[in-house]
């Protein structure tokens, strides 16, 4: 088992440098360390023209060791102001990585997925209820406001650790 | 979202306290000291009950709402209301986390399904084929237990397919539903059917009297 997994992950490692340059909105996703490839990486970039845009969101990806048959484990550890996101834990509410999950995903397209769903948020199932609150009453000018105080406190570079 | 501790630049007591515990990471307790470990367990019923696909620890907590099941039964002479309620709690909320991993999603393929899948030779397949679960192309990698197909016409390593299904009753592929032994998945798949004959017969009705 384990040992299908890293070959899987040792494709898939391959295949995304390969790709690195038709994603624009990954900056980085590489395993933290070169030779562990079930602990992974990954910096999203704000989306322009969105209240994101400027940010770099840092992801933290920890895959099983019976992957893919269960999910990878992604959560924000840059934090962010997004319905789906929890704001303390980074936790990511996307059905793709629960119920929704299929064998057929790959690390790249579920940042792709994440990344899509930073300007195309859930409300209707928050993990952080105030962001999603100002969306369901229809306050999209605080709630970019809000996105964006929140984008240049926590993932503008300067800020950065 | 700031909270009303943020607000005002308190300290929140709750989070003071809770990272005394666990640093706000991980919520899932180490519970591999608290129990024997698989192997040097007698009655191996546990293993093979459930499929060892459905992830590592779900095992854990299940012996371990096990263990305090025992406890319950020991203490119910003694024990009062609120503390069976606790014990019942807890026990309730152990066997989900055992069920977790598997429970997101749809349920398991049935048992009969998955022991009739069918084998295909080898020939069958295209040469650049590979499968979609090990990505690893079905002709240059002949050492597993043989290929097999879905009712919807994918192809996938016999080895790579069967510890999904233990989990999940659609096709990696294409999401095409197979049969499952879930009761709940086939009272709905009744109920469905039913809907569609009382829709088809409504339709007739019209038919006949318009």
């Amino acid at each position: 088992m384990s040992s299908a997994v890293h070959r899987r992950m040792l494709k898939e490692y391959l295949a995304i440098q390969k790709n690195s340059a038709t994603r624009p909105h990954l900056e980085v996703l590489e395993p933290v360390q070169e030779d562990d490839l079930l602990h992974w990486r990954a910096i999203l970039l704000g989306t322009a023209d969105s209240a994101y845009e400027g940010g770099r969101f840092k992801l933290d990806i920890v895959i099983p060791t019976n992957y893919p048959i269960q999910p990878p484990t992604i959560r924000f550890v840059t934090t962010i102001c997004h319905p789906n996101v929890h704001f303390k834990t980074g936790e990511i509410c996307l059905d793709i990585l629960k119920s929704e999950w299929t064998p057929s995903w790959t690390l790249e397209a579920i940042c792709v997925a994440i990344s899509s769903l930073l300007t195309n948020p859930e409300p209707s199932s928050p993990l952080n209820c105030d962001a999603a609150n100002l969306l369901r009453c229809g306050d999209i000018a605080g709630y970019n406001s809000l996105v964006r105080m929140y984008t240049g406190k926590f993932a503008i570079d300067e800020e950065e650790e | 979202m700031a909270s009303y501790f943020d607000d005002h630049g308190l300290e929140d007591p709750y989070k003071a306290r809770k990272s005394n515990y666990n640093n706000g990471r991980s919520l899932n307790p180490d519970l591999s000291h608290f129990m024997p470990r698989e192997d040097t367990e007698d009655e191996g019923n546990f293993s093979s009950r459930f499929p060892s696909a459905s992830g590592p620890g779900s095992n854990d907590f299940r012996r371990l709402a096990e263990m305090l099941g025992a406890f319950r039964v020991r203490e119910e002479p003694l024990g009062d209301e609120a503390h069976q309620e606790f014990l019942d709690n807890l026990i309730t909320q152990l066997m989900d986390e055992a069920g977790a991993s598997g429970k997101h999603g749809p349920p398991p393929a049935s048992k009969s399904f998955i022991r009739d899948l069918p084998f295909v030779p080898l020939k069958d397949v295209k040469r650049d084929e590979a499968c979609i679960i090990c990505n690893e192309n079905f002709q240059e990698n002949e050492s597993k237990a043989g290929i097999t197909k879905l009712p919807c016409k994918h192809f996938f390593d016999r080895d790579c397919i069967v510890p999904w299904l233990e989990l999940h009753n659609n096709c990696p592929a294409c999401r095409a539903e197979v049969p499952s032994d879930d009761p709940d998945w086939i009272k709905k798949k009744r109920d469905a059917e039913l809907a569609k004959y009382a829709a088809e017969a409504e339709i007739d009705k019209d038919w006949m009297y318009s």
